[in-house]
């Protein structure tokens, strides 16, 4: 019996468990999911929703005009797919044109002419919306204006005819359209040589860390198993160390999440970026190994294991900031969570790795092999005579 | 074996690994407590973003200062940015780079010159790639601002020119250009009264943020306490207790489903029993404890037991379904995730698409969320009663299925 061996065989049951690998299936796509909202979100893609219920022709020319804006998307939909798109913030406001739109603008009223909804979690609603009340005062603006020039010539004694009328409303479409002669760019700077090296880790990155104890913990679920039980018995007659026994299957996990960790990091981020991460990355799985073994031998059964783990998942990824920024207030927890892997990286991806993150890894896969060793021995010199159900 | 035995047995089972029930009762606590201290507070906190900019005017002429004024006086972008006014480009950069401020106005010197002799007037916002969403917003509001000063000013003149065409004096109808425009602008800047509010849309439905995903750790929580339950049932259904014909005749087979149901819903109770006062840790305190005071416990005790019972019937029902006790209870870990992600206990309902979120609408985490926060924040007992009706809908459908299933396992059928 040799070491390669037994980790191929990991390997390969790894790979075989269905359950297990639908779990490392999930963290990726997890991952995957929250960079593309994320880049979403960078590419400010700002969108109005508009609910258009006017009966005259001033609605339409509204949604016209918006529809003429470079910065903003704005969708023409009923107010069902409007409300959707608010509470996806797929939208940062929706407007709702009322019937009497056209009516109230050719009264010269412009107070009160749209409906404004926000979302509870939208932050941008007050400049979106501002292409919006700006094209309401355009079409204000052109009713004032005739109504004005009317009033105008009147006094005079003089009127335009109706199809110089036509021809000026024609015009001020026409120049509407053709936007305003001053020109704003966006000057995007080239990031410095320095800013380069900081390149800050990918939130897929973050999500996939944050996500993968989970797989850890269930993937150690052999150390449960009645049938790795009585393997330990013959490997340690072959004089095979139980720490070595350990740790070459927990190698075949710690393989499978490297590569999808880099796969993850090649997708989101550039190799190079990636490269730095490698050590903390590698860190932290050493830890995630070492915390998966102790909890595997806390819980002695699947069902508990399975209770833990999402728990735990959680609660370390809460803690140590992976997947939100702890709150400053929050400096006892930060404080504690000092002793999970998850800080390391956390501070590896922000570019400053702490000088604890191996102290750390080095610790849990210490207190992991401790831990499954004495349940073994714990397990054999028993040799349950209690319900094998649970 | 009567049915208290069944009972007692499964609770002794149940109860017997100190490794499971810790799992069982402590970790939704421990997830609560996390949920409490640290994200709930953060739930709470107002979301306010706040984009610092810089910006260089280089054109001394009044109309361009004025513009500027009405820029950073803008309605759209006073509660979403900090502005800061620089001397010239060198401190613009300096800020920019050291990440004091995320973007650079920058007006070009010659700026006002190009607009009057038609030249090709422009105006940059100056960012990093980092920073482009906050660009996109200052962008939107210049942008709008120039197109409505400006092109109101070109529609005012081709007007002019008509009014000349037809007769009008030029002076007078120049004079009219400079009051309309004098006009508009005033008008211009009560803009915003152009839209009335609709309100705020929340994808919480009608709870706050807190209290809705306090409903959701609860259910959550309760769905996975049922898996103690499952791997027993599986076990059983595969093992000995029907191998050995324990479950052969009707009456045994009853008594023994009737057991699990009990045994079940009763570990599913106790930890949402434990979960309760802990809720009131979190900073719902006063609204839970006030809602908790009086009548609540009516309403709570029996939707409590009405949700460990469904959970317990659905155990039975995978565990009778599937014989392997491993994959039955990946079957229903990952049912429960499904159940969570369908249910808005993951994503917030509202954000779901809508034939999902309507999916989750038919299962028992969605329903138990809903009778659960309705019970403890919002007591209305029309849609208290309508909750109640489709768990029990869904409680029934699920124990007659899992005892049938019960039945045909133990050879009773």
């Amino acid at each position: 019996m040799n070491a390669y061996a037994l980790f191929v065989c990991r390997l390969k049951a790894s790979l075989r468990d269905f359950a297990s690998m639908a779990i490392l299936f999930l963290c990726v796509a997890g991952a995957l999911l929250a960079h593309w909202h994320g880049e979403q979100r960078q590419q400010g893609r700002l969108t109005l929703a508009l609910v258009n219920e006017d009966t005259g022709r001033m609605g339409a020319r509204l949604a016209d005009i918006l529809s003429e804006e470079e910065t903003l998307s704005v969708r023409v939909i009923s107010a069902e797919a409007a409300e959707r798109l608010l509470m996806q913030d797929r939208a940062q406001c929706v407007a709702r044109i009322p019937a009497d739109f056209s009516e109230r603008l050719q009264r010269r009223e412009f107070r009160s002419s749209a409906v404004l909804t926000v979302s509870s979690g939208s932050a941008y609603a007050s400049a979106v919306s501002e292409p919006l009340v700006n094209a309401i005062m355009k079409l204000w603006f052109e009713q004032r204006t005739i109504y004005n020039m009317d009033s105008f010539l009147l006094e005079r004694g003089l009127a335009l005819a109706p199809e110089r009328k036509q021809t000026l409303e024609a015009d001020m479409e026409r120049i509407w359209r053709e936007g305003p002669l001053i020109r704003v760019e966006n000057i995007t700077l080239a990031p410095s040589p320095s800013a380069a090296m900081k390149e800050p880790a990918s939130i897929a990155l973050c999500w996939f860390a944050a996500l993968i104890p989970f797989y850890f913990t269930v993937n150690s679920g052999w150390l449960l198993r009645d049938s790795f039980r009585s393997l330990t018995g013959r490997i340690r007659r072959t004089g095979f160390s139980s720490p070595a026994l350990f740790l070459t299957q927990s190698a075949a996990g710690f393989v499978l999440v490297a590569g999808c960790f880099a796969l993850v990091g090649l997708l989101t981020m550039s190799a190079g970026a990636f490269t730095e991460l490698v050590p903390g990355i590698l860190l932290y799985c050493v830890g995630c190994v070492g915390i998966a073994l102790t909890l595997c031998s806390l819980c002695r059964n699947f069902t508990a294991l399975l209770l833990v783990a999402p728990t735990f998942t959680l609660a370390a990824a809460v803690l140590s900031g992976l997947l939100m920024q702890l709150p400053e207030w929050a400096g006892v927890w930060a404080a504690l969570s000092n002793i999970l892997p998850g800080r390391g990286l956390y501070e590896a991806f922000a570019g400053v790795p702490g000088a604890l993150a191996p102290l750390v890894a080095l610790a849990w896969v210490t207190a992991g092999l401790l831990s499954a060793y004495l349940s073994q021995r714990r397990n054999n010199s028993k040799r349950e005579l209690t319900d094998p159900i649970l | 074996m009567s049915l208290w035995r069944w009972i007692a047995l499964d609770l002794k089972r149940l109860f017997r690994g100190r490794a499971l029930i810790l799992a069982t009762l402590i970790t939704p606590l421990v997830g609560l407590m996390v949920f409490a201290s640290v994200v709930a507070p953060m739930l709470l906190e107002e979301k306010r973003i706040i984009i610092p900019y810089a910006i260089c005017n280089e054109d001394s002429s009044e109309p361009v200062r004025q513009f500027v004024r009405l820029l950073t006086n803008a309605e759209s972008l006073k509660s979403l940015t900090a502005v800061y006014p620089v001397k010239d480009m060198q401190t613009g950069y300096e800020l920019l780079a050291s990440g004091n401020v995320s973007l650079l106005v920058h007006v070009p010197a010659d700026f006002y010159t190009d607009i009057s002799t038609g030249g090709n007037p422009a105006m940059y916002i100056i960012a990093s790639e980092a920073h482009s969403f906050e660009q996109s917003i200052v962008r939107i509001t210049v942008d709008s601002l120039l197109s409505i000063v400006g092109q109101s000013q070109n529609v005012l003149q081709r007007f002019a020119g008509e009014a000349i065409d037809a007769g009008a004096d030029e002076a007078a109808a120049n004079d009219w250009i400079g009051g309309q425009m004098s006009g508009g602008i005033e008008e211009y800047m009560h803009r915003r009264a152009a839209l009335s509010q609709g309100g705020i849309l929340s994808a919480y439905s009608e709870y706050f943020p807190v209290q809705y995903y306090l409903c959701a750790l609860f259910s959550i929580f309760a769905a996975l306490a049922m898996l103690p339950a499952l791997y027993l049932s599986s076990a059983d259904m595969g093992g000995p207790v029907v191998k050995r014909g324990l479950l052969a005749s009707r009456p045994a087979a009853s008594k023994y489903y009737l057991g699990r149901l009990i045994s079940g819903a009763a570990l599913i109770l106790l930890a949402l029993a434990l979960l309760i006062p802990i809720g009131a840790v979190t900073e719902e305190a006063d609204a839970l404890l006030a809602n908790m005071a009086d009548t609540v416990w009516l309403a709570l005790a029996p939707a409590l037991i009405l949700t460990a019972l469904s959970f317990s019937a659905l155990a039975l029902f995978l565990g009778a379904l599937i014989n392997r006790p491993r994959l039955a209870l990946w079957c229903g870990f990952f049912i429960v995730l499904t159940m969570a992600a369908l249910s808005g206990a993951l994503v917030a309902e509202g954000a779901l698409p809508a034939l999902l979120a309507e999916i989750g609408r038919w299962t028992p985490l969605k329903s138990a969320m809903s009778l659960l926060a309705n019970s403890l924040f919002s007591l209305d007992s029309a849609r208290y009663a309508q909750d109640t009706l489709r768990l029990a809908a869904m409680f029934i459908a699920l124990a007659l299925a899992g005892y049938k299933l019960v039945l045909r396992k133990g050879a009773a059928l």
